[in-house]
């Protein structure tokens, strides 16, 4: 009998030692041997697999086949393991999600270089392995910050922790908390491991004013015949001469709906060996799968490369590349080799280059470098070169020609070597292949000889851009050497050879008037300020003859306490000695930077010869190059309206002087001055005097409620008789934001400008059809914007944000920062967007938009396509625009 | 009844009205690429779930992975589709500033689907086979213009109607097709096979008609030199414009197979592929009436037939498709499912002026609740406009996006009730309609020096016909809705 209880006490006892189901474990088939229903185990199984794993057993209730009872019944037979996620990537991504969304926001400003910090984001450097410049390229760390803490290093101290770090004398706690994510201590976060990175983004073609203005200036314009005969034509020619496709919008059929495609492929395996590729279809070309294999590859990007600090006497940073690469020294004054220009670009704060040569997978094409290149760091150097064989688009210059039967051929000069004749380089807004090109060039010169016409002064398309058509080879470099920590003195220089290319710009302003203004008649548009275009380089003139452009820099740093004062000379060779300093165009910064913990003081000096015409510049400024000439103000008086696209996407800076002041003070907790400044400045050209000022005040009288003014002035002094005399613009914002709850952000905004100029003399005229038609006889003209803004976060996945706004602005641009893009708006008109963020999964990320935007493009009088000029009953006061856009982004983060 | 069957049923009956699309492509109809709500609301991908019966258009292998034994699937859709046409205005300075809409035209079309498939699961087999019926190409369109002349508009009264011109296009190729599959399960993986047979039946009916208005008529009747026509110099005050009336008629029947294959890998992962082969359809009782007639007066004159429709009607074949398509199912708070898609759709079989074009289309569906879904999507359909200028003959490539979304409700264990709308646009050039000099009157009256019907001439519209150097901008946005039903055995 007791052997027979003891045997009974053992048999109740084994469901007690028996192993529970494990509910973040278990097997369908163990979760079906629960006293449940089938289905019930299936739901659980379910719940696991798609939706989270098991915090607790409470957790079960939130499926809702299982009720209390049920789980009552079933919770001494089953436990929950916690999950841990063990994929490093994953938690890496988790802890640093919020900067990647950031990061990824501020991508329309920041080409290309979000990827170098994502990456760096992702495997952290080590903040006791890395070199001075590493500190100074991170985002919003200043000298001062990269010198406090290198200085820390240099007395032997070694970073241990975060609060190690924070606790460095001298890094202010912007420094510190924009650093700290970026460096790692004793043991990097994430091992080292393959990453890939994926990136389809499908975007229907912004609305581009200016570009779009320029495709649609007509080659033939009505008077055309008017001026040749004297009289009105009959309707019938009229209607000929006003043919939409007397205009590149209308030749190219640029109504179609069109969208580009985007394919981007980074892989890595730690931060040592990086390679990625990129393939961008913009509007209006045609997609991957069309395009030839040669193509593919000549206008895609890609590279491959390594980088490690290695011993190699003494600690050593070595990174080498090949494919297509971005360089980048000092100022930017000698190389920078972006396609965009970013106005104010102080190299602080947010408008950061990262110095030396990082991979480039950005949508640069025409100043990308595609070659080798090869850099070497030590604590007191630093050493690079590079090697780049590309082609580049340029405007040429077109030779008319008639043969024997009397049919006019139009080809790219050639000079006596055999070399095209180029004007300058361009960045085309719509890249249309040559053959596309010289068809349509041929049509319109065909139209403008039209028999019987009195012919313009130059009477067809004499310069036009065409695609990949100069082949340059860059090869540059830079030397640094640093005898204390947080001072250096640099050498940069680079030597561009065109092999079938002889740059040539005419030596009088008479010569270069007459080769771009169509009509005499327009002769008087050429204002002082377009002798800009005179200041553009030439390989061949009376005194030097050469296949080169060369450039050389100084570059220099030195940080005194919580002081750095740097700067950058600049000097393009060309008609003095490339040894000799002072001789040739020139074009210098200096900068002096003071920190303090809740101030910080910037001050920039900068002046840029008109004749420092260096492709490659990317230095600070307020206008683009060519703003204001001819190329810009008068497209309609050009031989070829396409050439406006030499100002519309120049990333040189234009010819000034000026000086710029920038701060930003804390107050406390309440008062904020933000990012605030003044600049005054002169453009060397025409000798305009301007003076702009911007400051912003914060009131935060509590974490979840902002309130915000803001105020800009900018005055224009021209001293040109032919314009006029000043102008002055003010902007007034307030702006409110909120935290309404955990989950919601609202935020609303109203702006009020007005610009300020003396009245034409035009006013008096009186004011009917053809006669005095222009809103810009007004002495003042006025705007308004109004914007509400909502942010709705689902869960940690699934957010929604999106904007709805109303303006009005006579002319007055207004602007608006979307997502992560800008968008200008004229004229009256509203808009709404929303975009849907959405984590799918641990490594698929998707990103929708659509935007909606009514408005008035123009308050011009238009006329009707067939009917005879002066006819003025057909006239209607404006138009009225709809578009649509959708951009579509998809990102795999493996 | 229940409330939530009442909801439904309202969603269902306001989805019953129409379904059609462009003019331009009266010839060679649109693509209906799905005909269910749910695949509808995710981009219209779908060819790896076997989430629906109806999904067996999609795949014929997803029939296999419905999972349950019987199920029927009713589908009813609309269509609202917007065009626009305009002109082109300059300004003052002769840019090329917009373009003015003349003409703007929205209808309905409304159509409906079905399927039913029924498995059987052996060991680790399943056996399928289905039955399904749907639209896959419409011909459908209608447009509507008014002819009139400028006079008395500025006195704030309509200006006078001169014609009406119309175009209505109507008929589908409907598929009425059996399909069989076969699944493996093999615990970790699951793979299926499917192949489909298809009968394609359908009509294609086009009509194009001017007719001028009483008041047109009736100034060329009272015309002063009307009765110097050479025809009617013995009875004058006769009617002298004549209507114009063109009719194409056709039936199209064909075969078309289809296979596809899926395979999945623990839960999460399905690829799919499916393979249409080229499928020629035959064109049979092709009536073809092309002429002019003067009402009232009975003379009939016939013209031939125009050079786009002789390069056009009488040959009619769908191209072959490939799709490939990626669905995962991630662990999400919201329970998700991603499908990704990729379509290479050989047009160049079809016409050697066509280029092969690549189709994307992405869905997705986070489950809000276990009855409740939300589902978004967004597909790219690219497609191909015929143009003959001037004897030569090319085609224009025309991109339509589309962005969907949709929802669904369980109201049982086994009905599912799905709703789906979508919005696509598109923006091209194409020649005017009715060219402008059918309507200058001199030429029906022995070209006499002034206008019957253009009064204010001078100060009106010239009329001569516009070619590709001052084309129509044409605006096009459908917004589809559809409504399923799903019962599960």
């Amino acid at each position: 009998m007791k052997k027979f209880l003891f045997l009974f006490l053992c048999m109740l006892a084994i469901p007690l030692f028996a192993a529970k189901v494990d509910l973040n474990k278990a097997t369908m088939a163990e979760l079906k041997t629960l006293p449940i229903t089938e289905q019930q185990a299936k739901d659980i199984y379910d719940y696991r697999q798609n939706i989270a794993y098991f915090e607790d057993i409470y957790d079960l209730r939130k499926i809702s086949s299982i009720d209390q009872m049920t789980m009552e019944k079933i919770r001494s037979l089953i436990t929950v393991s916690h999950y841990i996620e063990t994929d490093d990537s994953v938690l890496r991504r988790q802890q640093i999600g919020y900067l990647l969304q950031r990061m990824d926001a501020n991508e329309g400003s920041q080409e290309g270089m979000s990827d170098v910090w994502e990456d760096f984001l992702m495997t952290p450097q080590n903040a006791n392995g890395m070199f001075f410049n590493d500190y100074l390229s991170l985002p919003n760390v200043s000298p001062v910050d990269a010198y406090a803490v290198m200085k820390r290093r240099a007395q032997g101290d070694t970073l241990a922790d975060q609060r190690d770090l924070k606790n460095s004398p001298g890094l202010s706690y912007y420094g510190y908390s924009n650093m700290k994510n970026y460096v790692y201590y004793k043991e990097p976060p994430i091992k080292d491991r393959l990453f890939v990175d994926y990136q389809l983004k499908y975007q229907s073609i912004p609305y581009e004013d200016d570009p779009q203005a320029m495709y649609k200036l007509p080659l033939i314009p009505q008077t055309y015949g008017i001026v040749a005969s004297g009289t009105v034509l009959p309707d019938s020619v009229m209607a000929e001469t006003n043919k939409k496709e007397n205009c590149y919008w209308g030749y190219f059929h640029m109504d179609k709906y069109e969208a580009s495609v985007l394919n981007k492929l980074r892989v890595r395996y730690g931060s040592n060996f990086k390679a990625g590729a990129l393939y961008d279809s913009p509007a209006g070309s045609k997609d991957m799968f069309d395009t030839e294999q040669t193509d593919l590859i000549k206008d895609g990007k890609f590279y491959a490369g390594y980088e490690n600090t290695v011993d190699l006497f003494g600690l050593t940073g070595l990174k080498a590349y090949l494919g297509n690469y971005r360089v980048s020294y000092g100022e930017g004054l000698t190389m920078d080799n972006t396609d965009y220009y970013t106005s104010r670009n102080t190299g602080y704060g947010f408008t950061k280059r990262i110095l030396g040569i990082t991979p480039d997978l950005s949508r640069t094409q025409e100043y990308s470098m595609r070659g080798g290149a090869l850099e070497l760091k030590k604590t007191w150097m630093e050493a690079s070169l590079f090697y780049s064989r590309d082609k580049k688009d340029a405007v040429v210059y077109l030779n008319q020609t008639v043969d024997s039967l009397g049919v006019h051929h139009y080809s790219p000069v050639k000079d006596a070597d055999g070399n095209y004749q180029v004007f300058g380089y361009i960045t085309p807004t719509r890249s249309f292949d040559n053959e596309s090109l010289e068809k349509a060039e041929s049509f319109f010169n065909q139209e403008l000889q039209t028999p019987g016409y009195i012919p313009w002064a130059k009477d067809y398309i004499n310069l036009a851009p065409r695609h990949d058509i100069l082949t340059e080879t860059v090869t540059g470099g830079h030397l640094s050497l640093s005898p204390f920590t947080g001072t250096h003195v640099g050498f940069s220089t680079y030597t561009s050879v065109y092999d079938n290319a002889d740059f040539y710009v005419p030596s009088t302003i008479d010569s270069l008037k007459q080769m771009l203004i169509r009509d005499s008649y327009n002769y008087k548009y050429w204002k002082i300020a377009s002798s800009e275009i005179k200041g553009l380089y030439s390989t061949k003139t009376s005194k030097y003859n050469r296949d080169y452009r060369r450039v050389i820099g100084f570059d220099w740093m030195s940080v005194i306490k919580n002081t750095s004062i740097q700067g950058e000379y600049s000097e393009l060779t060309v008609d003095g000695k490339d040894t000799k300093l002072g001789d040739d165009p020139k074009a210098f910064v200096i900068t002096s930077y003071t920190q303090f913990d809740n101030l910080y003081l910037l001050s920039l000096f900068r002046n840029y010869d008109v004749g420092f015409d260096n492709p490659y510049s990317r230095g600070f400024s307020e206008h683009q190059k060519f703003t204001d000439t001819v190329l810009e103000d008068y497209g309609y008086t050009l031989t070829n309206p396409l050439l406006s696209d030499m100002v519309y996407n120049s990333a040189q800076a234009q010819a000034e002087r000026g000086l710029y002041f920038e701060t930003r003070y804390r107050f406390n907790s309440y008062f904020t001055l933000g990012r605030t400044y003044m600049d005054i400045w002169e453009r060397l050209t025409d000798r305009r005097k301007s003076i702009r000022f911007q400051g912003d005040l914060d009131y935060r009288p509590f974490y979840q409620l902002s309130l915000r003014a803001k105020y800009k002035k900018q005055i224009n002094r021209y001293d040109e008789t032919m314009d006029r005399a000043v102008s002055k613009t003010d902007e007034y914002t307030i702006s409110t934001a909120m935290f309404l709850s955990a989950r919601d952000y609202m935020s609303f905004e109203y702006r009020y400008n007005t610009v300020w100029g003396p009245p034409y003399l035009s006013i008096t005229n009186p004011g009917q059809a053809m006669a005095n038609n222009q809103a810009s006889g007004s002495t003042q003209m006025t705007g308004d914007f109004i914007a509400m803004n909502y942010d709705h976060n689902f869960n940690d996945d699934l957010s929604i944000t999106g904007s709805v706004l109303y303006w009005n602005g006579h002319g007055i641009s207004h602007w608006d920062w979307e997502d992560t893009e800008i968008d200008f708006m004229g004229l009256k008109g509203m808009k709404y967007w929303f975009t849907i963020q959405d984590q799918i999964a641990t490594n698929l990320f998707m990103s929708f938009k659509y935007k909606y935007k009514e408005y008035q493009t123009q308050e011009e009088f238009i006329r009707n396509y067939n009917l005879p000029y002066g006819t003025q009953d057909n006239y209607f006061p404006r138009v009225e625009r709809v578009e649509n856009e959708i951009r579509f982004q998809l990102d795999w983060k493996f | 009844m229940n409330k939530r069957y009442i909801f439904c049923l309202s969603l269902l009956l306001a989805a019953f009205s129409l379904f059609s699309y462009s003019l331009t492509d009266s010839v060679f109809g649109n693509r209906i690429l799905s005909y269910d709500a749910r695949s509808l609301a995710m981009g219209n991908t779908g060819i790896t779930n076997g989430a629906r019966p109806m999904y067996s258009q999609l795949n014929p292998a997803v029939t296999a992975s419905l999972g349950s034994k019987l199920a029927m699937e009713f589908s009813f859709g609309s269509t609202q589709l917007e065009e626009t046409r305009s002109l082109p205005f300059f300004n003052q300075f002769d840019n090329y500033v917009e373009d003015e809409v003349y003409a703007a035209n929205t209808h309905g079309y409304a159509d409906y689907a079905g399927a039913i498939t029924s498995s059987l699961k052996y060991g680790r087999s399943t056996y399928a086979v289905g039955l399904d019926f749907m639209p896959i190409v419409d011909f459908g369109g209608k447009y509507r213009e008014e002819i009139r002349n400028s006079s008395n508009s500025d006195l704030d009264t309509y200006p006078n109607l001169i014609a009406r011109n119309a175009i209505t296009n109507k008929g589908k190729l409907n598929s009425g097709g059996i399909n069989i599959a076969y699944m493996i399960d093999l615990d970790k993986a699951k793979f299926s096979l499917g192949l489909k047979y298809a009968s394609l039946i359908g009509t294609n009916d086009q009509s194009t008609t001017i007719r001028w208005t009483q008041w047109a008529i009736d100034q060329a009747i009272n015309a002063p030199n009307n009765w110097n026509q050479t025809t009617n110099t013995a009875d004058p005050g006769h009617n002298i414009l004549p209507d114009y009336t063109k009719t194409v008629s056709r039936d199209l029947y064909g075969t078309q197979m289809q296979a596809g294959f899926t395979a999945q890998y623990l839960d999460r992962v399905i690829i799919g592929f499916k393979y249409t082969p080229k499928t020629d359809i035959t064109v049979s009782n092709l009536k073809y009436e092309n002429y002019q007639e003067i009402f009232g007066e009975g003379q009939r004159n016939d013209l031939p037939m125009t050079a786009e429709d002789s390069l056009l009607i009488k040959d009619y074949s769908l191209p072959t498709s490939l799709k490939f398509g990626f669905s995962y199912t991630p662990r999400n708070i919201f329970r998700t499912v991603f499908n990704a898609e990729v379509e290479v759709v050989e047009w160049k079989q079809t016409n050697k002026f066509f280029d092969n074009v690549v189709n994307y289309s992405v869905g997705l569906e986070h489950g809000i609740n276990e009855r409740f879904p939300l589902r978004m999507g967004f597909n790219t359909e690219t497609t191909f406009q015929t143009i003959i200028d001037n004897h030569y003959f090319y085609a224009n490539k025309i991109m339509t996006p589309t962005i969907s979304a949709g929802t669904g409700y369980a109201m049982s264990s086994k009905v599912y009730f799905d709703f789906g709308i979508a919005y696509s646009f598109r923006n091209f050039e194409a020649l005017d309609l009715f060219k402008d000099t059918y309507y200058n009157d001199k030429q029906y009256n022995e070209n006499a020096s002034n206008y019957l019907l253009w009064p204010n001439s001078s100060h009106s519209i010239v009329l001569t016909n516009r070619g590709w150097e001052n084309p129509d901008s044409v605006k096009e946005s459908f917004v589809k809705v559809l409504a399923s039903i799903t019962y599960t055995w």
